[in-house]
């Protein structure tokens, strides 16, 4: 058989990953841990590189906090798993026609700040790893990253600016989800792409990928933003003393 | 739901269940790292048959065991199917879909079948890791291997509130189902909003309850510490074992 270096077409190598990632990864929660053995394993240590200082930080945090307050680790803990059951809550997705899950992070990195959102995702996610393969234990440097780095601090700064721009809770916290959902898939596409690209692939892939993963991300993202603008109208409303994180004082 | 994330599964007694964890951690870690060395999809391949016979053996409901491994099954066909078509390379056969012409490379089936053995054989290993060892001496193993104190703590108490916090959910969610919460997409969102404020809330009060029992219980703000025994000279054996058997397999499969 004759060697013949086959480059596609940009637009098909597009059609082809639209149909079978639509088909396949019919639920965000495949898309958005990159399972084990997906990444070489030079570049898992180099996830793990990038996001230990967040995590030490984080955790550095929760003991300053919880030397002043013997109730704050248990708190840390019954928000995390707070966090974990709305990540795995079932919501219909319009346009998609699934159900799917919100993230999460969004709403625990208002709550307790983008460090802290750090720590709690890198424990979730080593659940998950454990108990459902979404993700891996060698993965989870990027998967910290993607989830916990970048749709926190994205969740959280959003929140905190579109606040003092003086828009209302629910605005802020709604771009907050929205952006932080959104954050995190064009994360995980870049992890990949910078992963798995090859010589010249470098951008038709992440745009193949970005795409491919747009019509469930896109309905999602929308998603996780009522969600999250929901929850926070709710906790305003039921409980109006609540004062945490990004909800601190009239910000 | 609850089988699925529980880890009572590692609680019942078996030579797996046994072992001490330390030991069961670094050959998981071990197992993932040579998977991602691992030149030829033989290995990876040969951990993921020698994980599912292992889960078959200890009789772990083949309905959990599935649940679990799929999105590790549906993950590697994809990777596969992407680099089969999306690869350069010679090509194999043509396939025609929706009126595009799509090439199958054979580089690209070696590297999709490579990454895709990669997959399942290191979800396998995590996945029998979590089957045979309690989560406390999970946590435990870890802290033994220097991982922050804080950090296990925080993990702990997540995985003790998921049940309650699951509980609770599932009542509220139940409710809503009932009261037709989950018709129509802007009707979901607020459900499932107003669900996620409430769990929220809940937690912030309960922590206060929680927090006072544990309180009148000694709890000082850090768990008491106690020295991991010594592993035993079967832990040992089996360890020593377990290494050169991946070794063999590992430079066997390897080779070209």
């Amino acid at each position: 058989m004759e060697a013949v270096a086959i480059r596609m077409n940009i637009s098909l190598r597009f059609v082809f990953a639209f149909l079978f990632f639509v088909g396949a990864f019919y639920t965000d929660a495949f898309a958005m841990h990159i399972a084990d053995g997906i990444l070489p394993a030079g570049w898992c240590a180099f996830w793990w590189v990038v996001v230990l200082p967040f995590i030490v930080a984080g955790i550095s945090k929760i003991k300053n906090e919880s030397k002043k307050d013997k109730t704050f680790k248990p708190f840390i803990g019954l928000i995390g798993a707070a966090a974990f059951i709305i990540s795995c809550l079932p919501v219909p997705v319009p346009f998609a026609g699934v159900t799917s899950h919100p993230v999460g992070v969004g709403i625990a990195a208002i709550i307790l700040g983008p460090l802290i959102a750090v720590v709690i995702a890198s424990v979730t996610l080593t659940l998950q790893a454990l108990f459902l393969a979404h993700g891996g234990l060698g993965t989870l440097g990027a998967d910290i990253f993607s989830m916990g780095v970048v749709g926190g601090f994205l969740g959280y700064g959003i929140f905190v600016a579109v606040r003092r721009l003086g828009f209302s809770w629910v605005t802020a916290a709604f771009l907050a989800g929205l952006l932080s959902d959104w954050g995190t898939y064009a994360s995980t596409s870049a992890l990949l792409t910078l992963a798995l690209h090859e010589v010249d692939s470098l951008l038709p892939m992440f745009a193949s990928l970005v795409i491919a993963f747009s019509p469930t991300q896109i309905p999602l993202g929308i998603m996780e933003g009522f969600i999250s603008a929901f929850a926070i109208r709710f906790i305003k409303n039921r409980m109006p003393e609540f004062s945490l994180g990004a909800m601190k004082g009239k910000l | 739901m609850f089988d699925l994330f529980s880890d009572y599964f590692a609680s019942r007694a078996s030579f797996a269940s046994s072992l001490d964890c330390r030991v069961k951690i670094i050959l998981t870690v071990l197992a993932i790292v040579t998977i991602l060395f691992s030149k030829s999809f033989l290995y990876p391949l040969g951990i993921f048959v020698f994980c599912v016979i292992a889960m078959f053996l200890l009789k772990l409901p083949s309905f959990i065991v599935f649940v679990r491994m799929l999105p590790a099954l549906g993950m590697a066909a994809i990777v596969f199917l992407l680099k089969m078509f999306l690869s350069g390379g010679i090509p194999v056969f043509d396939l025609s879909l929706g009126g595009f012409e799509l090439s199958a490379t054979a580089e690209g089936i070696e590297a999709g079948t490579l990454i895709a053995s990669r997959v399942v054989g290191s979800v396998a290993v995590a996945l029998l890791l979590g089957f045979v060892t309690p989560l406390h001496q999970l946590f435990r193993g870890l802290a033994w291997f220097g991982v922050s104190k804080t950090w296990v703590e925080i993990a702990m108490f997540t995985y003790r509130y998921t049940f309650h916090i699951m509980d609770t959910a599932m009542q509220v969610m139940s409710a809503q189902k009932v009261r037709l919460g989950y018709v129509g997409a802007m009707n979901s969102f607020s459900s499932a909003g107003t669900l996620s404020g409430s769990l929220i809330i809940n937690s912030f009060k309960q922590t206060e309850k929680i927090a006072e029992a544990m309180i009148a219980r000694g709890y000082t703000g850090e768990f008491p510490d106690s020295p991991m025994p010594r592993a035993g000279f079967s832990d040992i054996l089996f360890f020593i074992f377990a290494v050169a058997v991946m070794a063999v397999f590992f430079f066997a499969g390897g080779l070209p």
